[in-house]
């Protein structure tokens, strides 16, 4: 077994890696650049003995020396925030979607369900106008950021709570196979867009790094996200 | 003062480049030897956060190339090696270090004098 390839920059915490990667990423630095300096990093580290921490100080500071400061905003591709928002969508549909179907009743479009929808719409449109500030607070704080997910999701279930006002009476089929569906672009569309664009490349492997845990939860957030909901969901239903 | 003690982040920002490029002139090296033979030479320890970028602007300026080698039973090291340019850089930057440092001797020497011993 090529203990390489299963770990590119064995001498690199994982967190310290995934920030700097991140960091690059955002500096729209090439595949090739990041795994160059990235393997940079871990010969130095190897030799020295120090982590990189020690040795190269905060991942994303080290990120700007290398860059230096370009003043150009990163803007994320269209795909990527209509994945984004496929995915905040699917939340709204799917959970209630199988609590409708185990209910034996309707799927009822209300008031706030369309009031939480216009919040989710001016959500995209911010993370795609300004995406350089809120990813980069969601790599820095990703225990916050999680935080801030469910904090979201409270922020949509607030008006539908509070709305109630029928506008909409459908079957539990047509939500729930719409939320699926949109539940699968969440994942496709911005996989898509981070895996055919520019994979980091290890110089001294001559390989491609394989997606990290982070970036496959990051890919698979909404799909676990309405598992959570759903599983809640059960549970509220079997406390009442 | 001693070789061991920690200089002015500044001053080595000042110097770094100038001795980086002396220690190239003696053929390619890597960023680990680069760094151990500054602290040798009584810099101090030098961070891969400070050295790298620094090389990083020697190879964008045409003043270094890179080449990755394989390790001796290590995943592989990065060698930096002197361009022509680069060399002729090396030459131009120790002629004036040695220019500045003669002109800042010769103003800060006389502090050493016992005090009083100035004026």
């Amino acid at each position: 077994m090529n203990v390489e390839s299963k770990t590119p920059t064995p001498h690199v915490d994982q967190g310290w890696r995934d920030r700097f990667i991140a960091e690059q990423r955002l500096a729209e630095r090439t595949g090739a650049q990041i795994g160059d300096a990235l393997a940079t990093v871990d010969a130095h580290c190897g030799e020295s003995g120090e982590s990189a921490e020690e040795a190269f100080g905060d991942p994303a500071a080290y990120s700007r020396s290398l860059v230096g400061d370009t003043g150009e905003p990163t803007r994320l591709a269209a795909r990527t925030v209509a994945g984004i928002a496929c995915g905040l969508l699917a939340l709204l549909l799917v959970p209630r979607a199988v609590d409708a179907w185990i209910e034996g009743a309707a799927f009822t479009v209300t008031a706030g369900d369309l009031v939480a929808a216009v919040i989710v719409a001016t959500l995209a449109a911010a993370v795609f106008w300004w995406p350089t500030p809120v990813l980069r607070w969601f790599v820095r704080h990703p225990a916050t950021s999680s935080a801030a997910a469910f904090a979201l999701l409270i922020v949509l279930i607030i008006p539908q709570a509070l709305l109630r006002d029928p506008v909409l009476e459908l079957g539990w089929v047509g939500p729930f196979v719409a939320g699926l569906v949109l539940l699968a672009l969440s994942v496709v569309l911005p996989w898509r867009d981070l895996s055919e664009d520019d994979p980091v490349r290890d110089p001294r492997a001559g390989g491609t790094d394989s997606p990290t845990a982070l970036g496959w939860f990051t890919a698979f957030l909404f799909p676990i996200l309405a598992l959570i909901m759903i599983g809640m969901d059960a549970v509220f239903r079997t406390m009442v | 003062m001693n070789a061991e003690q920690d200089w002015p982040s500044e001053w080595l920002r000042g110097v770094l480049s100038v001795c980086t490029l002396r220690i190239l002139c003696d053929g390619p090296t890597y960023g680990y030897a680069i760094a151990s033979r500054l602290a040798d030479a009584g810099l101090g320890t030098i961070k891969g956060g400070t050295l790298y970028p620094l090389l990083g602007r020697l190879e964008e300026a045409g003043h270094v190339e890179v080449e990755w080698r394989p390790g001796e039973g290590g995943p592989g090291r990065k060698f930096y090696q002197l361009t022509p340019a680069g060399q002729a850089e090396a030459h131009r930057q120790a002629a004036d270090w040695a220019e500045f440092t003669s002109i800042t001797r010769a103003l800060t020497d006389s502090a050493l004098a016992p005090e009083g011993a100035t004026r």
